[in-house]
């Protein structure tokens, strides 16, 4: 029994073992077959009948008139391989040419140069500048694809100066061999050229053919990051991006952008009790809007809500049958911006049988686009479940810091007091190197610092009622500003 | 649900390279483009195709054959899981080409209005030139040379985005 249960168990591995093998095989066949696939598709693409539209030259006039064919006429093209291996080396030639950089040591002929020499011509327009850019006093050295006829293509490299010239093939290995040559002795050297060397992975497709609109598509699922790389890749996709369409199609914000305007000044005929300014980039249009919101100190009277969009360039009162009710208050601190609204912490302040007073929180929005304000409840089950979060941080500082927040790695933003007390400068402390990284915003008020969730930023620069108020930054970063 | 079946329309596209493809009607309306012409009934005989090449058809039809084989959302709310994962891996595998294909590709789909396939081809161009810098993007998408930026103008954008990341 135990002998049996070891041979099957041997046998089982065999098949194991077999059916690996066919799938390695598979899988290497597969891998044959995808290449032979690209291969076609490379002769049956756009390039390959452009090359081939400019090879069709096939008779050269000499000087007396008559005509002889060139070796690739009509017999040799219709030689389907050589034919594919021409167009091959055409266009390697062309693409390495146009990937030249500017101050490249060497240069290219086609295929066509060794040919015309062949025929006893001296075709110096490769060489002086006339139909090239690069003449060759400019270069080191060239590089020629040649035919052996009816064989196959390798690569010539001529040295200029020591007129030493070293074949490049893709086959055989041959020993060097020394010719005499008119200039210097010519040395001959075969080299194997790894065979991606001459691949057509060298032949890039032109984003030019693929319409902008589609191009923009690509852009817009990148990240804002790369999106400003984009900026710098080629006019056309920079003026392209730099559009109010993009940003509104693709809800990508350049932080770059900023609009300036002039904001009139209003003052309250009432007495507030608390007043502050929210901001945020409608989105469906892009209109900035400010939004400023009075408490009286009467808890009885009502907010006064002014809105100040910058295509209206005007503020404008919100009706009272739009605000909430009186007693409602907004933590200003709260405030946070998502799609077409601005949301803050709300409450109201109830007072119970016995005298306490309690307050009672809800979630408050308002809607850029209708100008409404909305009491949202917070649901109990999400109060029970809010995250507390515990982090114990050990920043070594001989002074009181003050933790203001903390970014995408969870290094902390901290508050550092100058040593009067009064102002105080904004640092990042990198936990992972025991660095302080200043944020290069200018001192502020001790204190003065926040941290909010908000990507729309608004910067008011001078105000005449002295009143400070928050400067959006990048990254939900803020300072105050006078 | 109807998928290939033998007695269904069939449709005969034809490449720039004069290939002609037959392929079931079902395969063809995943190309808005056809599936226009057949409802004004201008697709009678062959589809002349004059753009694209046959391999870059091969592949598209490739591509609607499959996603016209695999159940639509709209057929049935619960679909299997498994024919979304296997979809999934298709189009991932199906992406697996090289730069100039997925350009000719994304080309042929945005000519032939196939939705699906154009936000297959932007997004694997999009992953391939994501963290890429200005000079390797040029590279990778083969940007008309004569399109650059000034030297003046490069660094102005570069300032112009240091601003807001560095």
């Amino acid at each position: 029994m135990e002998e049996q249960k070891i041979l099957e168990k041997e046998f089982l591995n065999v098949l194991i073992e077999e059916k690996n093998r066919r799938l390695e095989k598979e899988k290497m066949l597969k891998i044959e077959r995808e290449k032979k696939k690209a291969k076609i598709a490379f002769y049956n693409s756009e390039h390959w009948k452009r090359a081939k539209a400019d090879i069709k030259v096939e008779k050269r006039s000499h000087k007396d008139g008559a005509e002889s064919l060139f070796d690739w006429s009509q017999k040799f093209v219709q030689a389907q391989k050589i034919k594919h291996l021409l167009t091959h080396i055409e266009l390697w030639v062309e693409y390495m040419l146009h990937f030249r950089p500017d101050d490249a040591d060497w240069t290219m002929v086609t295929a066509y140069f060794v040919q015309l020499l062949l025929h006893d011509s001296i075709p110096v327009w490769y060489a002086n500048g006339e139909k090239y850019q690069m003449t060759w006093g400019d270069v080191e050295q060239v590089y020629m694809p040649i035919n052996e006829k009816e064989k196959h293509w390798f690569l010539a490299h001529f040295h200029i100066r020591t007129g030493v010239a070293m074949f490049y093939d893709s086959g055989d290995k041959h020993d060097p061999e020394w010719r005499p040559c008119s200039y210097t002795h010519t040395q001959i050297t075969i080299t194997k050229i790894p065979s991606n060397f001459i691949s057509q992975e060298n032949y890039l497709a032109m984003s030019d053919n693929i319409p902008i609109e589609v191009q923009m598509d690509i852009i817009g699922r990148l990240p804002v990051k790369c999106v400003a790389q984009c900026r710098s890749v080629c006019k056309l996709w920079k003026a392209c991006i730099d559009t109010l369409h993009f940003t509104a199609r693709f809800g990508v914000r350049m932080h770059a952008r900023s609009v300036g305007t002039f904001i009139p000044y209003v003052t309250l005929t009432q007495e507030y009790e608390k007043r502050f300014l929210a901001f945020r980039i409608r989105p469906d249009n892009l209109d900035p809007t400010m939004l400023k919101i009075s408490f009286p100190f009467n808890p009885q009277g009502p907010w006064t809500v002014l809105i100040f969009t910058f295509s209206s360039r005007e503020w404008r009162i919100l009706e009272q049958q739009f605000l909430l009710p009186h007693t409602v208050r907004i933590k200003k601190s709260s405030q946070a911006t998502f799609g077409g609204n601005i949301y803050w912490c709300g409450y109201e302040t109830f007072f119970a049988n016995y005298g306490m007073s309690y307050k009672s929180y809800a979630i408050i929005s308002f809607d850029l686009v209708r100008h409404r304000f909305q009491m949202i409840d917070i649901p109990d089950q999400l109060l029970r479940q809010l995250p507390l979060p515990f982090k114990l941080l050990n920043v070594p500082s001989p002074t009181e810091l003050r933790l203001i927040g903390f970014n995408e790695n969870s290094d902390p933003f901290i508050e550092v007091p100058n040593e009067d007390g009064c102002a105080a400068n904004l640092v990042l402390y990198k936990v992972a190197t025991g660095n302080f990284q200043p944020m290069g915003i200018p001192e502020g008020d001790a204190g003065s610092f926040i941290i909010n969730p908000f990507c729309d930023s608004l910067l008011l620069q001078t105000h005449k009622d002295k009143m400070v108020y928050y400067v959006g930054g990048f990254d939900g970063l803020f300072t105050m500003f006078n | 649900m109807s998928t290939s079946s033998s007695s269904s329309k069939k449709i005969v596209l034809k490449s720039a390279d004069n290939e002609t493809f037959e392929i079931d009607e079902i395969v063809a309306l995943e190309s808005q483009a056809i599936k226009n012409m057949i409802e004004d009934e201008c697709a009678d005989n062959v589809i002349p195709l004059g753009n694209i090449d046959s391999k870059t058809l091969s592949k598209i039809i490739e591509y609607c054959k499959k996603h016209a084989e695999s159940p639509k959302k709209d057929d049935n709310a619960d679909i299997d899981e498994k024919a979304v994962e296997d979809l999934k891996s298709f189009d991932a595998e199906f992406a697996k080409v090289d730069m100039p294909l997925i350009q000719d590709i994304l080309m042929a789909a945005n000519f032939l209005n196939i939705d699906n396939l154009i936000g297959l081809m932007c997004r694997t161009i999009a992953d391939r030139i994501k963290g890429k810098t200005p000079e390797e993007i040029r590279k990778i998408l083969n940007i008309n040379k004569n399109d650059l930026l000034s030297p003046e103008q490069e660094a102005k954008a570069r300032e112009e985005n240091s601003w807001a990341f560095d």
